[in-house]
């Protein structure tokens, strides 16, 4: 059984079709990518799995039970959890701050009145393990907006992390990123734990390429093709959509 | 959890592990000032039970983020639970003062179900609506609350059935510098515990709050229900210790007020509160006795100067200069 299921979603505003009969599916431990053209839908998708968008017609599966109808929290606790292609982070707090609170959150314990000897320690202890995985443990205790911007993208991903998800959803992880940093990126993304289920939205075909065993191409809110880096990299289909007008690797 | 979980560690001044240290400070002013004015303990009470108040407001507005103009509103309803209590049933100051607290967060709870639908401009004009549909029902229902005249004949029993409210104020100081310390603590525990952690989120970003997959709607309802208990502790107290609840309690006016204390303070840390508190009435004690007429130009220019000269309070100064002093004497200490 598939872990997600996007089984013909679509989505119009009006007139205007932003996702059109969309399938996709991730087993278990998925490295997928979704890569098209600016416009193409990508993170209409990320928003119509993350609970967002609703879509105006088909459905979507976790595990087989159906989350169509649950909102963004209640799929952030079924287990869909996701980043943002520009930064949202607690700016005036500290990264330990961040994660905890978002470590609270996937505990059910944000409402906790009183400090608690044992359940802080459990917390901090998830809170040491997400740091060290992304390598911000010398971090913990600076202020996020003196963060250096690789810094906070990956604080990004870790809060996506804290919530223990099944289905990781990362939106641009290494935008803005300047090229020196992104292969702090790129290690950590290749780094996730094996089991989760991960779909990768990026521009960066270098990235693209080293990081997915599978690539849906997404243009004007339809699938155009899913397949193996080596097929989609072959296709005349997306040949044509990546170089056929502007002859760059780049959209 | 280590000290970077709140800034509100306990670690005094000096850099030592001291538990309650901010408690003892506060207990400590408290008496030095029971002692050195033993006078003015009437204005003295008040200024406790107006700093219990602005607490309760720095709670919901510097810790949560919700802007309001309304929070008088418990404070009034408070200080008429406290005393109709009296009145009516037992006069036993402590159970009073619990009816209050359980009054006020009610009808926090029950005004928050439907005014923390909005925020923003939309919550703060709701929330001045609010105040003063309870003002005017306290004033038509004069039968009970007493009206434009205020609800008076309230006389608290023996505190712990010991210590009677004696003239000179001195028991209802000391009761009312207790209940204060007392909420200070708790409050601040609240403010280190998940709890608070999550409401500064919600302050920060509540959209990411949502993300993350928790529910900021039942999360502000639960602090600003909060913070109408700790303002009906303080409505409480002011009828206990002038034997009146009136309407001056339950005006826009007098929240406007509190929110200028505790921007005077510092909204950010709970003891900004107490600061501003301090500071204001101090000063507006010390102008309306040398010029009764034009005391508000001094405390209008005391908040022009507080807004532009110190965004972050006088608290906010303070942790600068201790900041920078800090970083000179490590500096110095560094070099051979």
């Amino acid at each position: 059984m598939n872990r997600l299921a996007v089984n013909d979603v679509s989505l119009a505003f009006g007139g205007l079709v932003v996702a059109s009969h969309i399938d996709l599916a991730l087993e278990t431990g998925a490295r997928t990518a979704l890569i098209g053209p600016n416009g193409a839908g990508k993170t209409t998708l990320v928003n119509l799995i993350s609970g967002v968008l609703r879509p105006s017609s088909g459905s979507i599966e976790l595990d087989g039970r159906k989350v169509t109808g649950l909102s963004q929290a209640l799929r952030v606790k079924a287990g869909i959890a996701r980043t943002f292609q520009i930064n949202r982070l607690f700016k005036d707090m500290t990264v330990a701050e961040n994660l905890r609170i978002a470590l609270l959150q996937q505990a059910g314990d944000s409402a906790r009145l009183w400090r608690n000897r044992a359940a802080d320690a459990a917390i901090e202890r998830d809170e040491t393990e997400i740091l060290a995985m992304l390598g911000l443990r010398a971090q913990g205790g600076r202020l996020v907006r003196n963060l250096a911007y690789g810094e906070q993208r990956l604080l990004e991903i870790a809060l996506a992390l804290a919530l223990k998800p099944r289905v990781l959803l990362l939106d641009e992880p290494a935008a803005g990123v300047p090229k020196g940093e992104s292969g702090i990126i790129i290690d950590v993304i290749r780094q996730l734990p094996a089991e989760l289920a991960v779909l990768l939205i990026e521009h960066d075909m270098d990235l693209v390429f080293r990081f997915a065993r599978r690539i849906v191409v997404l243009a004007s809110g339809a699938v155009v093709t899913i397949g193996t880096p080596a097929e989609v990299a072959a296709d005349e289909r997306v040949k044509q959509l990546y170089f056929g007008r502007s002859g760059h690797g780049r959209s | 959890m280590s000290e970077i979980v709140c800034d509100e560690a306990e670690r005094s001044p000096m850099g030592v592990q001291v538990p309650l240290w901010r408690e003892a400070v506060v207990l400590g002013l408290g008496l030095a000032a029971y002692y050195t004015f033993p006078d003015d303990l009437a204005f003295l009470t008040n200024v406790l039970v107006t700093a219990l108040f602005v607490l309760s407001l720095s709670l919901v507005l510097g810790q949560a983020g919700i802007a309001t103009l309304g929070h008088a509103a418990y404070f009034g309803i408070g200080g008429y639970a406290a005393g109709l209590f009296a009145i009516h049933t037992l006069s036993d100051p402590i159970a009073g003062l619990l009816v209050a607290g359980g009054a006020g967060g009610v009808a926090a709870l029950l005004s928050g179900l439907v005014l923390l639908r909005t925020h923003g401009l939309t919550f703060l004009m709701l929330s001045v609506a609010f105040v003063q549909i309870c003002h005017e029902v306290a004033n038509r229902a004069a039968r009970i609350t007493g009206g434009d005249d205020g609800l008076s004949g309230i006389v608290p029993g023996p505190l712990f059935g010991a210590f009677d409210f004696d003239l000179y104020g001195r028991t209802a100081y000391l009761y009312a510098l207790g209940v204060l310390v007392i909420s200070y603590l708790v409050l601040r525990k609240i403010c280190e515990a998940p709890f608070g952690l999550t409401c500064r989120g919600i302050r920060s970003d509540r959209l990411r709050i949502s993300a993350l997959g928790g529910n900021v709607y039942l999360h502000l309802l639960a602090v600003f229900s909060l913070g109408g208990v700790f303002a009906g502790f303080a409505g409480a107290l002011s009828a206990q210790s002038a034997g009146v609840a009136g309407l001056s309690g339950l005006s826009f006016a007098f929240s406007g007020n509190a929110l200028v204390m505790l921007v005077l303070g510092g909204v950010r840390k709970l003891h900004g509160a107490l600061v501003g508190t301090i500071v204001f009435m101090v000063i507006q004690h010390i102008a309306a006795t040398i010029n009764p007429y034009h005391w508000l130009f001094i405390i209008g220019a005391m908040l022009i100067g507080s807004v532009l000269v110190l965004p972050t309070g006088i608290v906010g100064l303070a942790d600068t200069i201790a900041i920078s002093v800090r970083r000179r004497v490590q500096r110095r200490g560094r070099e051979p």
